[in-house]
């Protein structure tokens, strides 16, 4: 579970907010397409919800507890619960896919085992299954940097399953791949969600493709969500309302 | 561009040439006037054709001399380089703005300034009156001037990390030294370790000096065989360092192709 209470955050003073009482709940086996122009606040929110960014109003709950009034240590007890993939993918290019995957598990071990590359065979053996799941079995010796966009982004989505999360977040996760291998990564991403009950966000930037996989929809304009309902009544009106008259 | 820059581009370009001639003869009468060189001193030039002479034919009996010279010139290049490694390696993260706040960051970046605004050489001369000639001064020269310029060269590599990789780190519930090993270091290793071969290329040829004032190496056979006017030696001596540079620049020009 997700929530959002009039969440409001302003980057520079005297600058309009980038989210302005942003309220929002989101349940366990959702899938949500987040929609909105350029700027309207979609990362904004996405990122409040692991304390990558911190509104200065509003509540955010994860799982029960709130993240906003979080101390270091507490904030990262929450993020654990809340894995995130990012358009970029942000892998270590330099690290194995297998190596990759197994970051996913930092929260959880202590720095020093991590660093000295002391993984528990628990640990190995469940990186290994999810790179599987994902379609990359036998590609776990591979450097992350010799991987197309698309297996970047299943390595991710495994990193991502390694924290066991509650919740997926997911900034625009495949607006930098190819209409066929985006439309994959979604159907992954949504199979996951229903199998492991996740509390699913997704911002995605192509219309057609979020109605193909998200059955609610949450709009998003100059920081106010504008828009609250499912995908199937997502209107030219409700377009307009969302994208502005240049919205198609 | 926008206009105003074009139109700056404009003006500078019109001041360009008669400021660069004005600074160039500027620069020339005053350096003439303050060092005193005219050309009347160039008489005492001709002792340096019976000094010249007097270095051939070079005597190479000291050849296995200099040899150990230039190999403990190596070796105090490497230890000075790399006792300075260890310590900047831990210290840039505590330089690097991204990674430690400015309580830390800035008294650290000033003591790293002094450090390496003092010359090897001065390093060298202090070293040298605080503990005896020898190898040691050099290694501790090297190392204090260079502790100074690798802490900043790799403090700036960690804060030039792409943020990318540090967030998803942060995002899984790293720390931050989860963060920082495996958000930044294995982006930054690769820069990392060819700032520090070029400080060791620098160090091979700063340590060749050294020994002109008594810390260690061949410097120290070029000092001793200038005193004793052994000049024929002196020629061993310079021929050393010649190939040491040599070597340095070779090595270094190695590393770099690898590392591109
Ligand atoms: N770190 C930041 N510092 C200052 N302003 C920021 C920062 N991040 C975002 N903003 C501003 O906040 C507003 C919302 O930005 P946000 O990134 O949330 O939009 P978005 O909907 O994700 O846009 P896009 O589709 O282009 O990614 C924008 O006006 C943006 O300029
Ligand atoms: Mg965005």
């Amino acid at each position: 579970m997700l929530a959002y209470k009039d969440v409001t955050k302003t980057y520079t003073p005297g600058q309009p907010p980038a989210l302005l009482g942003a309220t929002l709940r989101v349940a366990p086996g959702e899938m949500v397409a987040l929609l909105g122009p350029s700027g309207a606040g979609k990362s904004t929110l996405i990122r409040c919800a692991n304390g990558l960014v911190r509104p200065e109003a509003g509540a955010v709950t994860v799982a029960g507890q709130p993240v906003i009034t979080l101390g270091s240590a507490e904030l990262r007890a929450v993020r654990r619960k809340v894995a995130v993939i990012f358009q970029e993918f942000h892998l270590i290019d330099r690290f194995s896919v297998l190596k990759n995957v197994l970051t996913g598990r930092l929260g959880q071990v202590s720095f020093w085992r991590a660093a000295l590359g002391l993984w528990s065979a628990a640990d190995v053996a469940m990186a290994r299954e999810l790179l599987a799941r994902v379609g990359l079995e036998g590609q776990e010796r591979k450097l992350a940097r010799e991987l197309s966009g698309g297996q970047r982004q299943r390595v991710a989505i495994a990193r991502a399953m390694m924290q066991a999360p509650e919740i997926l977040l997911g900034d625009e996760p495949v607006a930098s791949l190819d209409p066929v291998t985006g439309r994959s990564i979604l159907r992954l991403i949504a199979d996951l969600t229903v199998e492991r009950r996740l509390t699913t966000v997704l911002s995605l930037h192509d219309v057609t493709l979020a109605r193909e996989f998200c059955l609610r929809a949450v709009g998003v304009s100059g920081g106010r969500i504008v828009y609250d309902g499912p995908m199937a009544d997502v209107t030219p009106d409700v377009m307009n309302a969302i994208y502005g008259s240049g919205g198609v | 561009m926008s206009e105003v820059l074009r139109l700056r581009g404009r003006l500078s370009d019109r001041f360009r040439a008669p400021a660069l001639w004005t600074l160039v003869l500027g620069g020339l009468v005053g350096s003439v006037l303050v060092t005193g060189f005219t050309p009347d001193q160039m008489q005492t030039w001709s002792y340096a054709g019976e000094f010249i002479r007097g270095m051939f034919p070079p005597d190479w009996s000291v050849l296995p001399q200099v040899l150990r010279g230039m190999g403990e010139t190596v070796g105090i290049a490497f230890l000075g380089t790399f006792v300075a490694f260890v310590l900047a390696f831990p210290l840039a993260f505590l330089t690097a703005r991204n990674i430690t706040g400015p309580w830390v960051g800035v008294p650290l970046r000033w003591l790293m300034a002094m450090l390496r605004s003092v010359p090897e050489v001065l390093w060298a001369i202090i070293f040298v009156v605080a503990t005896e000639f020898g190898n040691i001064p050099g290694v501790l020269a090297l190392a204090a001037h260079n502790i100074g310029i690798l802490t900043k060269l790799i403090g700036e590599v960690y804060e030039e990390a792409p943020i990318g990789p540090q967030e998803a780190m942060a995002a899984t519930g790293a720390g931050r030294a989860g963060v920082v090993w495996f958000g930044i270091l294995p982006w930054a290793m690769p820069t990392v370790l060819s700032h520090t071969f070029f400080r060791f290329e620098c160090n091979i040829r700063s340590a060749a000096i050294l020994g002109v004032v008594g810390a260690g190496g061949i410097g120290t056979l070029l000092m001793q065989h200038r005193q004793l006017f052994q000049y024929q030696m002196m020629t061993v001596d310079v021929v050393g360092i010649i190939a040491l540079v040599v070597l340095a620049d070779w090595l270094g020009a190695a590393v770099r192709k690898q590392v591109s």
